[in-house]
């Protein structure tokens, strides 16, 4: 898949900051116009883990955000592998049919990726099911396949997730993400505010989907560590804007932006 | 013979921000490398050695100059403007790397660590198994450490370990920084023996090795880099 000049702006815009002059950080003190992203543009190959770091606020997750068509974006191409023409000017419906049957999502939050009333299968299930998969039979079977696989004892499937620990919710959002066996997964933040142990836990289930899926990851993470284990490329995002992209090695020991280098050295 | 790896007019300069400083580094360097050979690289330490092979590596970006390797998968192709991943690709299937420092994932078992990099250059699963195994014993890696985090090794363990990952994988050209820095005399011996083996398979290979009488009869030719 491929992204092109990926902008999204909450404001109308004037005629200074849409050349981006005057801009501090990413609004623009005449118009009031808040430039969430601006002119992004990267590419992911199939069995490729592309990481993405940068502050609060640098428009890391409204890019998650527009490329999983959770939001419009102003301006921008996307295309995909096997769609073809630009995937921002589908449909809706066809939208949410090439979420459901080609991407997967994991959030930071569990809450917005969960129905924490609902059981684990029927969590699990929900993207099977909207992709026609209406056998009950199949359905647990695959449920119980996807729990194996991110190491939760099937005896639970019929919990309800808001009694899990943080880190079991993560491996759920994961199972549920995988469930398709898409070929784009994002993940947004999906270690932060875990304890070391269950952390570890969350990125081997990772690891080894990348390794035994093929599957195209962007990965957010303020973490340099985790980026630095998993993703193969890594653009850095400061104010909306991409400043540097590299392969990982590359961008943490020869960083060349500013912003860059800084971040670098603060990593213990 | 053929020209595996040639080097035309290398720069390297690093800009930092904080302080305010440009490093230069590295000023015209230019080498060939012939299929097979093997090239020592010797100078005082901060003339710019280890810049040169992580220049080759790509972990390094380059400014001026020129790259030149004959890829098995690409041809003859200009590393400092290849693009990300072919990079990637000649990293995985042709390229190796090897420190003095071991970079290992948590969590994986030190035959998990061979295996995986036995997968990536495209074995199977048994044969990646095989090699692993017969890598970590040549290497004298006592057989109950093979299941067990890499964490806790011992400094020459760990080094064999690294040595074991990158040698796996039979590599076209191997980029040989200090590997042998912190090894007692019999290691030292396992890895002269382990160069001398890969380099009769067909190796490739540029190293910065501090102790000379190990260079001595390893090397082909030494590549001499003065301090600016």
């Amino acid at each position: 898949m491929s992204v092109n000049r990926l902008t999204v702006r909450y404001g109308t815009g004037c005629s200074d900051c849409e050349n981006g002059i005057g801009l501090q950080k990413n609004r623009c003190p005449k118009c009031g116009t808040i430039w969430a992203l601006r002119d992004a543009a990267f590419s992911l190959y199939q069995g490729e883990v592309l990481g993405v770091v940068g502050e609060s606020g640098s428009g890391k997750s409204t890019m998650m955000k527009c490329i999983c068509f959770d939001e419009s974006p102003t301006l921008g191409e996307y295309t995909v592998h096997t769609g073809g023409g630009n995937a921002f000017q589908l449909s809706r419906q066809s939208q949410k049919q090439f979420r459901n049957e080609r991407m997967g999502m994991v959030y930071q939050n569990p809450m917005l990726g969960l129905k924490m009333d609902y059981s684990v299968t029927s969590n699990i299930a929900e993207n099977l099911i909207a992709s026609n998969c209406k056998n009950v039979s199949h359905l647990r079977a695959r449920v119980t396949e996807l729990l194996e696989i991110v190491e939760i004892s099937p005896f639970r499937m019929k919990e309800k997730p808001k009694y899990f620990s943080g880190g079991m919710q993560q491996r759920v959002q994961i199972a549920k993400a995988i469930a398709n066996n898409p070929q784009i997964l994002l993940l947004d933040e999906v270690t932060t505010g875990l304890d070391l142990s269950v952390q570890a836990k969350v990125l081997d289930v990772i690891k080894k989907i990348i390794r035994e899926f093929n599957v195209a990851v962007i990965l957010v993470s303020h973490d340099l560590a985790v980026i630095k284990m998993l993703a193969d490329r890594t653009v850095v995002m400061l104010d909306g804007e991409i400043i540097e992209r590299g392969l990982t090695d590359q961008v943490m020991e020869d960083p060349q932006h500013p912003y860059t280098q800084q971040l670098v050295h603060s990593l213990l | 013979m053929n020209t595996i790896l040639s080097v035309k007019n290398l720069n390297k300069t690093f800009r930092i921000y904080e302080p305010d400083r440009t490093i230069k580094t590295l000023e015209n360097i230019s080498f060939d490398l012939a299929e097979r050979e093997f090239l020592g690289i010797v100078g005082a330490s901060g003339s710019g050695k280890s810049t040169i092979l992580r220049c080759v590596y790509q972990t390094y970006r380059v400014e001026y100059g020129e790259i030149r390797y004959r890829s098995v998968r690409y041809g003859n192709i200009d590393l400092a403007r290849a693009a990300d991943r072919e990079i990637l690709h000649i990293r995985k299937k042709e390229i190796a790397y090897v420190s003095q420092f071991l970079e290992v994932l948590p969590r994986i078992t030190a035959r998990q660590s061979v295996e995986n990099s036995a997968l990536e250059v495209g074995a199977s699963y048994e044969e990646a198994q095989a090699s692993a195994e017969e890598m970590l014993a040549y290497f004298h890696l006592p057989s109950d450490l093979w299941d067990i985090y890499p964490h806790m090794f011992s400094g020459g363990e760990k080094l064999r370990l690294n040595l074991a990952k990158s040698m796996v994988k039979k590599p076209r050209l191997l980029l040989l920084d200090e590997p042998t820095a912190s090894l007692d005399a019999d290691s030292k011996k396992l890895v002269r023996g382990i160069l001398v083996k890969l380099n009769h398979e067909g190796a490739s290979m540029i190293g910065i090795f501090h102790d000379l009488d190990f260079m001595d009869g390893l090397c082909n030719r030494t590549l001499n880099i003065t301090v600016r």
